[in-house]
């Protein structure tokens, strides 16, 4: 790369311009932003420190992909309208191409600007409903995961694009088959769009690699290296002691001593608000580690939600699960029962009124409402509250629930899609080292179906062709006369266990759809 | 056909429809009759049997 050396409009001192084509870098020294200008550079501004996320990528960083080789020269921190950042790395590729690698929550989205954009003839930020599924050109369809407006925040080294502080960011993410992501970005007169898809790091081929064991790469003088990992601060609305486990993600913490709902940034707390109503205490205490499907956990948060329904509240309750490696899971528990929930793209899922397909799957529907937020406690990645209340859609197909959750406010619209899957009691207690979780009662709404009645079955069908073959074969011996009332009552005895077995699983399906406004069991009594 | 014996209630099934099974050939070999009760014995002597009607 030719490097083009400069002087900081403010400071004075050297900034480099290593692309030809980057537009704007921020000078190391002062933060100022560098704008190149028609014959000297121009100053836009100074942008506030880089809030520490758990990025393991770092600006100098090289690498691959396919075949191109790139250095990572700068990002943008962009603050969420829901609160928290992300990171908008850079990557500058030798022929002079630019990448745009997101990085949120665990994952990377790599995308390219689509030069000639106006020629698809982008739809209107106004148009765009979350869930809206459409047809991009050689992209093929596409959905509508979340439209909204970010804000620009920190930035560091160079940046291919005008970047200015605190401008807002009018954005619209998409999903699309095989990993596809799409951006539209609404932030001049035409919109741009950037077309890629979520990535492995290792797809990226990043050189100074080091992997330490957890497979996440942990790049040398890497964000993830410096990080604290758990952070010690005092309550500002009563002094008591709180312990931070995600620092550098945690949006929303409550104080264990006096109930207080707290802003967080980046360590730093701010009262927000008093919870209110009785307090709960989690079956799980909060700081627990865990390891499901292979993945371990730190237990991080928990929170009540519920649903009202003619004038009767249906609670149950959420633990938030974080791994560095994967990012956010969720354990759910109602009445009793338990499931492990991950994030799936909205792309995957095709959802109608009565029912959603996912993974070749069909789900039923179960149950359409709305959630409101009644408890938290411990930390979260967004800025929860209490009484925040999102739209909800649960679909079912015993073991797995498909759950999509509508959030709309000013600034954005969003639609999450999760599966959730089954989990016993013993799954639970043994994934987290606890100790007598209070069992379920009754049926769990995606509690698996006993399977024993295949293999009754079967036995049935054996002891049917036994019987008949005695009484057969017992009337042409004619060794004494057959008696065929003994014989009918035989068959009915015999019958007994499987019949009773198929009552069972009718009856358990019934009560598994006995809270559902959708049941097929329903008569038009009910 | 493979049969999973595994469950609690596949075993007993498997235990009991043997049993019932060597039972009704046991029954079926030595002429076992099934027992007549004294009511239904009673409504078949009568013309129109339980229901009472009749010529």
């Amino acid at each position: 790369m030719k490097t083009r050396v400069a002087n900081c409009p403010s400071c004075g001192g050297p900034v480099e311009f290593r692309s030809r084509t980057s537009l704007v870098t921020v000078c190391d020294f002062c933060q100022t932003v560098v704008a190149r200008g028609d014959k000297e550079v121009e100053d836009h501004g100074k942008v506030a420190d880089l809030a520490l996320t758990d990025s393991p990528l770092r600006r100098g960083v090289t690498g691959k992909f396919r075949g191109k080789p790139f250095e990572l020269v700068g990002r943008v921190q962009y603050k969420h309208p829901a609160g928290g950042v992300w990171d908008e790395w850079y990557l500058s590729f030798s022929n002079g191409k630019w990448g745009w690698l997101a990085e949120a929550q665990g994952k990377f989205y790599l995308t390219f600007e689509k030069k000639r954009a106006s020629k698809l003839d982008l739809p209107a930020m106004d148009t765009l409903e979350p869930g809206k599924r459409f047809k991009l050109g050689r992209v093929g369809e596409i959905t509508v995961a979340e439209v909204g407006v970010a804000q620009t925040g920190a930035a560091e080294g160079e940046i291919p694009w005008n970047f200015r502080p605190g401008a807002p960011h009018p954005f619209a993410d998409l999903h699309g088959n095989d990993k596809q992501f799409v951006t539209f970005d609404y932030s001049g007169e035409t919109p741009r769009l950037f077309i890629g898809a979520e990535v492995g790091l290792e797809a990226l081929q990043l050189s100074n690699v080091g992997w330490d064991g957890t497979g996440v790469p942990g790049i040398a003088g890497g964000a993830a290296e410096t990080k604290v990992a758990a952070l010690s601060v005092n309550c500002p609305r009563c002094a008591g002691p709180l312990t931070l486990l995600v620092p550098d993600e945690t949006e929303r913490v409550t104080c264990p001593n006096c109930s207080s709902l707290l802003d967080c940034n980046n360590g730093k707390l701010e009262f927000f608000q008093t919870l209110k109503g009785r307090a709960l205490k989690p079956v799980i205490p909060l700081g627990t580690k865990g390891t499901l499907f292979g993945e371990e956990y730190t237990l991080i948060g928990f929170m009540e939600r519920v649903a009202r329904y003619e004038g009767t509240a249906y609670p149950w309750t959420e633990y938030l699960l974080h791994s560095p490696q994967v990012g956010y899971r969720w354990l759910v528990r109602n009445q009793k029962h338990w499931s492990f929930v991950e994030p799936v793209s909205p792309h995957e899922v095709t959802l109608s009124y009565g029912s959603a397909m996912y993974d070749g799957e069909n789900f039923a529907v179960y149950d359409r409402g709305d959630a409101t937020v009644r408890y938290v406690l411990g930390e979260f990645y967004w800025k929860v509250s209490a009484g925040e209340k999102v739209m909800t859609a649960d679909y079912i197909a015993p073991p797995r629930m498909i759950s999509s959750e509508r959030s709309e406010n000013e600034n954005s619209k969003e639609l999450n899609i999760s599966v959730g899957t089954y989990l016993t009691v013993d799954e639970v207690e043994k994934a987290f080292g606890v100790e007598d979780i209070a069992r379920p009662f009754g049926v769990g709404v995606i509690q698996p179906k006993p399977g024993f009645f295949g293999d009754l079955a079967k036995l049935w069908g054996v002891f049917l062709a036994a019987l008949i073959l005695f009484y057969y074969s017992c009337k042409s011996l004619k060794t004494a006369p057959v008696d065929g009332e003994f014989f009918f009552w035989m068959l009915v005895a015999v019958s007994a266990v499987p019949l009773g077995s198929l009552f069972y699983l009718h009856s358990f399906e019934v009560q598994r759809w006995s809270d559902s406004d959708y049941s097929p069991y329903a008569t038009d009594e009910e | 056909m493979k049969i999973d014996l595994t469950s609690a209630i596949a075993k007993f099934y498997l235990g009991m429809g043997s049993i019932l099974c060597v039972l009704y050939l046991a029954g079926a070999i030595s002429g076992f009759k099934f027992p007549v009760s004294s009511y239904a014995s009673a409504a078949s002597r009568s013309s129109g049997g339980s229901w009472g009607y009749g010529k």
